[in-house]
């Protein structure tokens, strides 16, 4: 091990002492365990790993035996923070964006759930956020108690539930009372928390629904699926069994796949690689702009050709021409093939125009905090909100300048930008949990 | 309070392998009962099956007279102590309590005071209340984490290998904390643990499971001197007990280093000429020259060549080396294997006064009370002088209950 500077960070209440290092350019998190736990829980992580789970990423495990401990060693999660810092960054009282941080949570379980995974002590002092368009995503940072079943039972699933809504209560209380909020907020808060189960149970039915129709109602199919796609989920198998009771009833049994459906989508018509969150952002941008430019060439532009003219649009002055000339050799390869202009080309270009030069300038007008497409998507959102407060469209002007002069709403998902403001410096830390 | 009463569980997975093979335990009202096993043995999943957690595949799972077997976890009224112990630093120690019963939401403010009081007095917690966390020592901090639990009111405690990440200091005090709990509340508990000190200090009743079998449910001084078999003798003591290749040849029971006038309780339990392991605790043995005198002529001495002592201060350890009949040798690993552990079978622990001068490389005359000899039938394992061996005239623990 190189010879590295520790500091100690309080970052909640924890078992064992997390200490973090900065080696080889990156960031490190190490935590010192009796070898069985430590063994144990390498051994969990590599597993969430391979399942591709939303989880810290085991680096390796340092084993000292005359010691009698050992040494968890996990990438630090770029870009990602904890629930408090979130919280004492932003005024009082912030539903929504509990709210956002809830629903984060929810998914996380549903999601390790639906793959085995009991998670044991799933709090918020064990998890990590980061942003993602207008949602988070949660990670899971402790797995000292976690266990990978091939299944797991409905007990498992609501012991686990339990575990989750105590500790987010009591996390909850003790930051409100660490930010002397007034105790009228316990109340709220305890509600906030115990509705996560119903978050869970909802996000929990829809994937694992099995609806029971009628033969002649197979368009139900495809309403299942949009309604998976919708919520991010790709579907990798449909089976239709009839019901052995009655012969022309059908029961519906759908694989639910990764949690990635537009992301997916957004990296195949434009090549980036996005959050599920950030890239349903960014397909509803391209959605508007496709329906953009069909009213002004007067037909249908599919959704790839549009993908790439939306990435050249607002680059530097030669926008409309590009567009103009796709147009002409548009129209030229309709005559000649009769269909329309291929896709990937489209999409190249949507990436060049529109999105990567808006971008960089949405990620100047935060000063280059956190990543550009997010800076994108916050920009987005703000340009929403703003043309709907104002009753039509405000323009991206007017949302760059509302963005970097930071007065957007303040339970806006952009607003949590607050939380990629660098930290140093910072005053030291009391410890007031040695 | 409730009884637990468990009838022939199976639990089968989906390729048919019983993690847990006709389990049937009944556990009393207050008591504390353990169960012990290496890895894989099935104890962890027995206790998730009687919180609910594990699915049962046949059998029954009765507690406080109600059949449970489909009852989600939170319907069974029972608690899983220091399921989380993290204590939350800005709230009081009332209020680190106080919060499951507020998440509850079927309490008046009036009895979640008188809840957590109540608490506080069985902790000795009452004097710290208002402070924070912070202000608590190690012990006391573990005992806010008890509160919890007890605040709920649940019929049993369940504890999963509570202490196994703590660090052995504070696994001590917890230990006794959880004790002294257990036997304040008289509150019926289950603890999981693969720690056989944990399972000798805390149970009334130890369980031993191996491969997902019950073994042997009895109290720890009884495991410790009347084991059914080489699993359960092997497995409970520290170091573990000696298991020597032996013979009965010509009224003699012939060891590779001493040979012993058989007793009437071998020859009726075994012929002839038949293999036979026996088992001998390192403590059984003693330095010849420094045998209480007054017992001296109960036991036999003979001469072995010491490999190895270990000298702990408190206690001394003689190491002998023996050859073993290959096939017992190879069974004895078989045995190591089940066991967890990495002992070596083929050598003989004694256990020696620390005062004794016994040099390592050279000769030792060692003394051993035959009496405390138990004989196992190599095939099946089984305990043979069980009932007969010298520790059933000793007094065995009643149960601290």
């Amino acid at each position: 091990m190189p010879d590295v500077a520790l500091r100690d960070i309080a970052v909640g209440p924890s078992r064992h002492l997390v200490k973090f290092v900065e080696a080889d350019g990156a960031l490190w998190a190490l935590k010192e365990l009796p070898p069985r736990i430590a063994r144990k829980e390498y051994s969990v992580l590599r597993q969430l790993e391979d399942l591709g789970l939303p989880a810290v990423r085991p680096a390796g495990l340092v084993l000292q035996p005359e010691l009698g401990s050992a040494i968890l060693v996990t990438r630090y999660l770029d870009g990602s923070w904890q629930y408090r810092r979130l919280f004492m960054r932003l005024p009082p009282n912030q539903p929504k964006h509990r709210a956002r941080l809830f629903d984060a949570m929810a998914s996380l379980l549903v999601e390790l759930h639906r793959h085995g995974v009991f998670w044991g002590d799933c709090s918020l002092a064990n998890t990590l956020f980061s942003r993602d368009g207008q949602i988070l995503q949660a990670w899971l940072v402790d797995a000292e108690t976690s266990e990978v079943h091939p299944t797991l039972s409905d007990g498992q699933r609501e012991l686990d539930l339990q575990i989750l809504v105590e500790n987010v209560a009591a996390g909850m209380l003790d930051l409100a009372a660490r930010l002397n909020r007034p105790p009228e907020l316990s109340d709220m808060l305890i509600a906030e928390a115990q509705d996560i189960q119903n978050r869970y149970q909802q996000l929990w039915e829809i994937l694992h629904t099995e609806p029971v129709f009628g033969f002649a109602d197979r368009y139900r199919v495809e309403g299942t699926i949009r309604q998976l796609n919708d919520l991010g989920f790709a579907v990798e198998e449909v089976s239709l069994q009839p019901v052995s009771a009655s012969p022309d009833k059908l029961r519906l049994n759908v694989a639910v796949g990764d949690r990635r459906y537009h992301a997916q989508h957004l990296r195949d018509l434009t090549g980036m690689d996005v959050g599920e969150g950030q890239a349903r952002s960014l397909l509803g941008d391209l959605h508007t702009y496709q329906g953009q430019l069909c009213r002004e060439a007067g037909h249908d532009v599919d959704e790839s050709t549009a993908a790439r003219l939306w990435v050249m649009e607002v680059g530097e002055g030669q926008a409309r021409s590009l567009l103009g000339d796709l147009h002409t050799y548009q129209g030229q390869l309709c005559r000649e093939a009769g269909h329309d202009v291929d896709e990937s080309t489209a999409a190249r270009l949507w990436v060049m125009e529109v999105a990567t030069p808006t971008m960089h300038q949405a990620h100047a007008a935060v000063g280059y905090t956190g990543t550009a497409i997010q800076a994108y998507c916050d920009l987005l959102e703000v340009r929403w909100l703003l043309s709907e407060r104002a009753g039509h469209d405000v323009g991206t002007d007017r949302a760059l300048a509302a963005l970097s002069r930071d007065v957007i709403p303040t339970d806006s998902a952009a607003k949590m930008a607050v939380v990629e403001i660098p930290t140093a410096p910072m005053p030291a830390i009391q410890l007031d949990d040695p | 309070m409730a009884e637990i009463t468990i009838k022939n569980v199976f639990k089968r997975y989906g390729d048919g392998f019983p993690a847990v093979n006709d389990v049937s335990l009944d556990i009393a009202d207050g008591e504390f009962m353990i169960l012990v096993g290496p890895s894989g043995c099935g104890k962890s999943t027995l206790l998730r099956m009687i919180v609910g957690l594990e699915d049962i595949s046949s059998g029954d799972m009765i507690i406080g007279g109600k059949r449970v077997n489909d009852k989600a976890p939170r319907d069974r009224n029972l608690a899983m102590v220091f399921q989380n112990y993290a204590l939350y630093p800005h709230l009081s120690v009332f209020e680190n309590i106080a919060f499951p019963l507020r998440l509850q939401g079927k309490h008046s403010n009036e009895e979640i005071r008188k809840l957590v009081n109540d608490a506080a007095d069985t902790l000795e917690l009452q004097e710290h209340l208002e402070r924070k966390p912070s202000q608590l020592s190690g012990g006391q901090r573990q005992r806010v984490a008890m509160g919890r639990a007890i605040v709920r009111q649940a019929d049993a405690f369940l504890f999963d290998e509570p202490l196994s990440n703590l660090d052995a200091k504070l696994r001590g005090q917890m230990r006794t904390e959880i004790l002294r709990l257990q036997r304040r509340l008289g509150v019926t508990t289950v603890y999981v643990t693969h720690d056989q000190t944990e399972a000798m200090t805390l149970g009334d009743r130890v369980a031993v499971l191996k491969k997902g079998v019950l073994q042997q449910v009895a109290s720890p001084r009884e495991l410790y001197e009347q084991p059914v078999n080489l699993f359960v003798a092997g497995f409970i003591g520290s170091p573990p007990m000696n298991f020597i290749p032996a013979v009965l040849r010509d009224g003699r029971l012939e060891l590779p280093f001493a040979s012993i006038p058989a007793r009437p309780e071998w020859t009726n339990v075994a012929g002839e000429g038949q293999l036979l392991i026996t088992g001998i605790r390192p403590g059984s043995f003693e330095d010849a020259s420094l045998v209480d005198p007054g017992k001296a002529g109960r036991g036999i001495t003979f001469d072995v060549t010491v490999d190895v002592t270990e000298w702990l201060g408190n206690e001394q350890y003689a190491f002998v080396p023996y050859e073993a009949p290959t096939d017992i040798a190879a069974q004895l690993a078989e045995l190591a294997h089940e066991l967890d552990s990495e002992q070596m079978r083929t050598q003989l622990c004694v256990s020696l006064d620390p005062m004794s001068r016994v040099p390592a490389g050279g000769t030792a005359t060692l003394w051993l009370d035959p009496s405390r000899i138990h004989l196992f039938d190599p095939k099946s394992g089984e305990n043979l002088t069980r009932g007969s061996a010298m520790a059933s005239s000793e007094p065995v623990a009643s149960s601290n209950r």
